[in-house]
């Protein structure tokens, strides 16, 4: 092999490996250039001929197509709940993280039950607060202990004035 | 009138009467385009089993029947078709992988050139000579056969095939560069350019 062939024959791989859209303009013009050195358009055209489909007297078993008529009408004509189901299974989500999703959602249930838990517990002590606030018997049901009804109310210092009184 | 109408559509606006309101007449049509390409296809990817072929183009409509909820409007119809045909085959290869393996005496590496006694005048000569071709292709691996006939006899372009065979650009050109030179070096007294082949061998 002459060095200007092997050349051209590195050159030629080099632009094979590179991805089409990769390819400049020239590099384009180079590399159909080179095809044509190396693999003729003749030969290919040659081919192209030679697997003409037209050429071969094969035919499809005419029973295919009525059985394949019959089952496109025998299936439902819009998409089932059985579909839906099997194309969200037919996604390819690794097992690991379907688990992962699993585990998350129960801890977010468990979680979510120690929650309402911790919330409900605020409640419970304002009511206790009113009543050891209530030193009076006056109150009214004003429950809500972060509010009083004057700003005398509203001081840290009102429960101790109270007990003073 | 309504038949003239349907072969004017597009094959991808047939798919999708046939997705929204399973259109029978659309369905007949995407088949007459199709089925003797993909039984042809099948022929030659399955080693001339024709049997077998015509089993393989009944399920590959049979899956298009039950995906047809999954084809994605407006998505090359062509593409689609032929990535599921090419998996049915790569799961054929797959389950025959050992038989193959023991059968496949000749390497395309190892390909002799052929001699043919005449120069191709008559029809008898061009199928004994189609033949022979296919019977090369037979030892090249799945995809490069694949890539080959989806390219001289699908006539598809190297990105779409690309796209169905799920690879790069440039892997679907060197697979089709490797089996032409290949075929090129075996059939080179029936190459057309038969100096050109000499001295690129040289």
């Amino acid at each position: 092999m002459t060095p200007e062939r092997k050349s051209a024959a590195k050159r030629l791989e080099y632009l094979l490996n590179k991805p089409l859209s990769e390819l400049s303009d020239a590099e384009q013009m180079e590399l159909e250039s080179l095809l044509d050195v190396s693999e003729s358009k003749l030969w290919e055209s040659a081919l192209s001929d030679l697997l003409k489909v037209d050429e071969v007297s094969l035919q499809p078993n005419p029973i295919i197509r009525e059985k394949l008529v019959k089952e496109l009408n025998r299936k439902p004509t819009h998409q089932g709940f059985q579909t839906r189901l099997g194309s969200l299974f037919s996604m390819r989500i690794p097992a690991y993280q379907a688990a992962l999703a699993v585990a998350l959602m129960l801890i977010m249930v468990l979680m979510g039950g120690n929650l309402s838990e911790v919330a409900d517990q605020p409640q419970v002590n304002r009511s206790m607060n009113i009543q050891f606030a209530d030193t009076t018997g006056k109150d009214t049901l004003n429950i809500y202990p972060a509010s009083g009804r004057t700003l005398e109310e509203d001081s840290l210092l009102a429960p101790f004035r109270r007990s003073v009184m | 009138m309504r038949n003239l109408f349907i072969k004017q559509l597009s094959d991808e606006t047939l798919m999708g009467r046939v997705k929204e309101q399973s259109d029978t007449p659309a369905f007949e049509e995407l088949y007459a385009r199709y089925s003797k390409r993909l039984l042809i296809y099948f022929l030659r990817m399955l080693g001339g089993d024709e049997a077998k072929s015509q089993d393989f183009l009944q399920d590959l409509f049979l899956k298009i029947i039950e995906k047809r909820y999954q084809y994605q409007d407006g998505a090359r119809f062509s593409s689609w078709l032929y990535t599921i045909a090419g998996n049915m085959c790569k799961n054929e290869y797959r389950s025959q992988q050992v038989r193959r393996i023991v059968e496949r005496s000749e390497n395309p590496d190892t390909f002799a050139a052929e001699t043919p006694h005449r120069e191709i005048h008559s029809e008898l000569d061009q199928h004994s000579l189609r033949n022979r071709v296919l019977q090369k292709l037979e030892k090249f691996d799945f995809h490069q056969r694949s890539a080959f006939l989806l390219r001289y006899q699908e006539q598809l372009s190297i990105r779409e095939i690309s796209a169905i065979m799920n690879c790069a650009e440039g892997t679907t050109k060197s697979r089709l560069f490797y089996v032409t030179r290949k075929l090129g070096k075996a059939f080179q007294s029936w190459h057309p350019n038969k100096n050109e082949v000499k001295t690129n061998d040289a």
